[in-house]
């Protein structure tokens, strides 16, 4: 009973992933995205950019790691598709590091129409190892893990209390053998004979 | 000497004393490494949502937590005793065994929603559904006596059973709040109430409300929160006034609001539109108009054709195709909820069309209640304007005790600096003292260049017991172009005067080319927020631990810490045990004194005899 039990959940919650992902299709798809292929290339070399969803109707302006860089090509997308494919051209002389692509859309009036999309290049170095400029998804190594708890009694005030405490039971005790030693009564001398 | 001995034990002895210093915690905010909240799932296939919070209100380190698997639908709790560093699952369900699922497959929504009401009594609103259901989706709120172990579930909204044109694919619920300033709880759930009417009777979605006056035992009906704020033909010509006629060019796709889109690109930022449906039947059906329409007019066509009203002829008259100007074309979506210290309930919503060719441009609402529902007053937040990008939802309302004798209504919203750009978002906030009827002028509180056209989108705002503001948000501005985005937050001291500078809270950005965020299915929603006075938690749906082939995400969350938590243990009782442990050293050094006199004693009796 109870593995037909598990049979069933499994099979509903197999039917639903299938039904959640199989809706895929559906759903609607907004702004554009880029890609780059390869993600790691020399400074010179070709990179095919592609994506999606762009304005058919308004050319692709490829621009070099920022909004104002190097146009790097002008592409006009599928009008049916709104697809993206292009290749590109990565600046020869570029040093090693990583830059972004930037994929734009400007209307007539040349204003921007549509927000960028921008896609990661690595430029190799020389030998073909990739050298890294700025680190990528560099995490926050440096954060403390869990809350801070305070703790307003350190060790040395602790230290401080114990010894204190100790001296006041010492000068007790002290005071306490001072006045017993004082008020102790003196031995009678022994009266000398004459 | 003995005299100056005695002096100086007396100056040694005071000097030692133990001193009280009290360490005041200086105000510095510190943000902690990120934990894997749901850890304790080891399924492949998990595949988080982020959560929604609730804080114990006697103990601020306990805190309960939705915890809704995407793929299985399922709505389940988890709990953490430690402000969120370690959590554990609940094993109970608010989903009753007839309505099993509970995904509202929407972009910017929080699938489940909880609430403490008095008592410590927990509830969970959430929708409820199973594969007979079509496209209805039911709404429901669970009560839990015992903390999330066991839950009795009230159906608010029962669709089970509508067929046809008369289904109600209810999504999302949007707003949550409880009222416990009196003898029992008062509920109020809130959610944008779809249809399934076609041409020519489409009609725009409407944002509604129900309310709970014995502890969630039952509900009202829902209450249409728009009211007759359209019926005045001059707030309808405000709004006709500004919608951007359809270009002769442009394809029957760019009738379409570009309002609804509040996404950068499919993958870093999400769809404004309706989600993918979770059933074939559902899916196959049209979406409500502006969600189901293309998030830009450049974007590719609805997926869900509607028919022409000119290859079928004119609309007939009377219906609501004929004339875009009448009442029943205006509605709203996504009501978000506040109550304040009197037992007001606010809901602030966005105006949803239909029938109106062009892009239509967005406005903010809110609706007042003082009496449960029973009467409503309308207000008007934002003007009619393209920099509202979000025409569905996006926003977030709460009330703070601050601000004067009324308090004061914080509201974030999905708004653009740049509204001429397709899909660039930020994060607008909004602030009313006198109830709700008017507004201060927006302040944005992303703090990113913007040239540079990142998204800032998706908020999430809420209040800590000391008046601080939390509000946190979904951001592109550190993608290094994978298509990721990040958390980033910023908090207010001052009532929402002004805001501080952004903290990203996600320790890497969140690779969003995995996972169910984007890339068609739309599954998101704002981060959520815990607030403590000492810290508020932020919380997201991370894919670090998945790849292209398992497609899962987690739940991860940091804390933003403001004041360091009290010790476990009391600096009183520390003190004593450092007192008694010097006395217990002088004890020893007694008996080791006593010792050696006894030894040199006995050793001069010896010598003695």
């Amino acid at each position: 009973m109870r593995s037909q039990s598990k049979f069933v959940t499994l099979g509903a919650a197999t039917g639903a992933a299938v039904m959640l992902f199989a809706a895929a299709a559906w759903a609607c798809v907004a702004g554009p995205t880029l890609a780059a292929e390869p993600r790691s290339v020399p400074a010179g070399s070709s990179v095919k950019v592609s994506g999606i969803s762009w304005n058919g109707d308004l050319p692709v302006v490829v621009r070099f790691n920022a909004l104002d860089g190097p146009i790097l090509g002008t592409f006009q997308p599928d009008p049916v598709s709104d697809r993206l494919d292009a290749t590109v051209t990565i600046p020869a002389g570029t040093a090693p590091g990583n830059y972004v692509l930037i994929g734009t859309q400007q209307s007539a009036d040349g204003k921007f129409a549509i927000i960028p999309s921008r896609a990661l290049v690595s430029v190799e170095g020389t030998g073909g190892a990739p050298v890294l400029g700025a680190p990528l998804n560099a995490g926050a190594a440096d954060r403390p893990v869990g809350l801070t708890e305070s703790d307003p009694v350190s060790t040395g005030s602790l230290v401080l209390a114990g010894v204190g405490v100790a001296g006041v039971a010492l000068f007790i005790a002290g005071a306490g053998v001072y006045f017993s030693t004082r008020r102790r009564p003196q031995p009678e001398t022994a009266p000398v004979a004459k | 000497m003995k005299k100056r001995t005695v002096a100086a034990c007396v100056l040694l002895a005071a000097t030692l004393a133990p001193v009280q210093t009290q360490v005041l915690a200086q105000e510095r905010v510190q943000v902690t490494a990120p934990v894997q909240a749901t850890k304790f799932n080891l399924s492949p296939a998990r595949t988080y949502g982020v959560p929604d919070f609730a804080v114990d209100p006697e103990d601020p380190l306990h805190i309960l937590a939705s915890a809704v698997d995407l793929r299985t639908q399922v709505c389940g709790t988890m709990q953490s005793f430690d402000g969120g560093q370690t959590w554990e699952p609940l094993e109970s369900s608010p989903s009753p065994d007839n309505y099993p699922l509970c995904l509202m497959t929407n972009s910017h929504t929080i699938q489940g929603k909880l609430a403490f009401g008095s008592d410590k009594r927990l509830y969970y609103a959430l929708a409820g559904w199973d594969t007979q259901d079509a496209a209805n989706r039911s709404v429901l709120v669970g009560r839990s006596e015992d903390m999330g172990k066991t839950w009795q579930t009230t159906i608010v909204r029962d669709t089970r059973g509508l067929t046809g044109e008369k289904q109600e694919p209810n999504r999302p619920i949007s707003g949550f709040v409880v009222d416990t300033s009196g003898e029992q709880d008062v509920l109020y759930v809130s959610w944008r109430q779809q249809n399934r009417l076609t041409d020519p009777n489409r009609k725009p979605n409407i944002p509604v409300m129900s309310v709970s006056t014995d502890g969630g035992a039952t509900f009202s009906e829902p209450i249409n929160l728009v009211g007759q704020k359209f019926a005045d033909p001059a707030v309808r010509a405000e709004a006709l006034k500004v919608v951007v006629p359809p270009t002769p060019s442009a394809a029957p796709a760019a009738a379409a609001s570009p309002g609804a889109s509040p996404g950068v690109s499919p993958a870093a930022s999400p769809n404004a539109s309706a989600a993918a449906s979770p059933t074939a039947s559902a899916s196959a059906s049209p979406v409500a108009p502006n969600e189901g329409a293309p998030a830009s007019p450049l974007a590719s066509p609805s997926p869900s054709p509607r028919p022409s009203p000119s290859a079928s002829g004119p609309p007939p008259p009377g219906s609501p195709a004929s004339s875009p100007d009448q009442q029943v074309n205006f509605g709203g979506s996504n009501p978000s909820l506040a109550v304040d210290d009197k037992g007001t309930a606010y809901a602030a919503w966005v105006t949803s069309y239909q029938n109106i060719k062009g892009t239509t441009r967005p406005a903010h609402f809110i609706t007042r209640t003082s009496d449960q529902g029973k009467t409503t007053e309308v207000f008007q937040i934002t003007p009619f304007a393209k920099d509202n990008v979000n025409n569905f939802g996006g926003l977030d309302l709460v009330w703070s005790p601050q601000g004067g004798e009324n308090g004061t209504l914080h509201l974030v919203y999905e708004g653009s600096r740049t509204p001429e750009v397709a899909s660039e978002a930020d994060v607008f906030y909004r602030r009313s003292t006198d109830r709700g009827q008017t507004w201060s002028e927006p302040m944005v509180v992303n703090d990113d260049d913007p040239k540079q056209l990142f998204f800032s989108g998706l908020p999430n705002l809420s209040i800590a017991p000391d008046g601080r503001l939390d509000v946190a948000w979904f951001d592109t501005r550190a993608d290094p172009g994978i298509t990721s985005n990040d958390v980033y937050y910023a908090h207010s001291s001052d009532n929402g005067a002004s805001w501080s500078k952004n903290v990203r809270i996600s320790d890497r950005s969140i690779d969003r080319r995995i996972g169910v965020f984007a890339q068609n299915f739309d599954l998101n929603g704002p981060p959520g927020i815990a607030s403590t006075e000492a810290y508020a938690l932020v919380a997201w749906d991370d894919t670090r631990m998945f790849d292209s082939v398992t497609q899962g995400q987690d739940i991860f969350m940091s804390a933003v810490q403001f004041e360091e938590l009290e010790s476990g243990t009391s600096s009183t009782l520390k003190y004593v045990l450092a007192g008694v442990i010097g006395l217990l050293v002088v004890g020893l050094l007694f008996v080791l004194l006593a010792l050696l006199v006894r030894r040199r004693e006995t050793a001069a009796g010896v010598r003695t005899v």
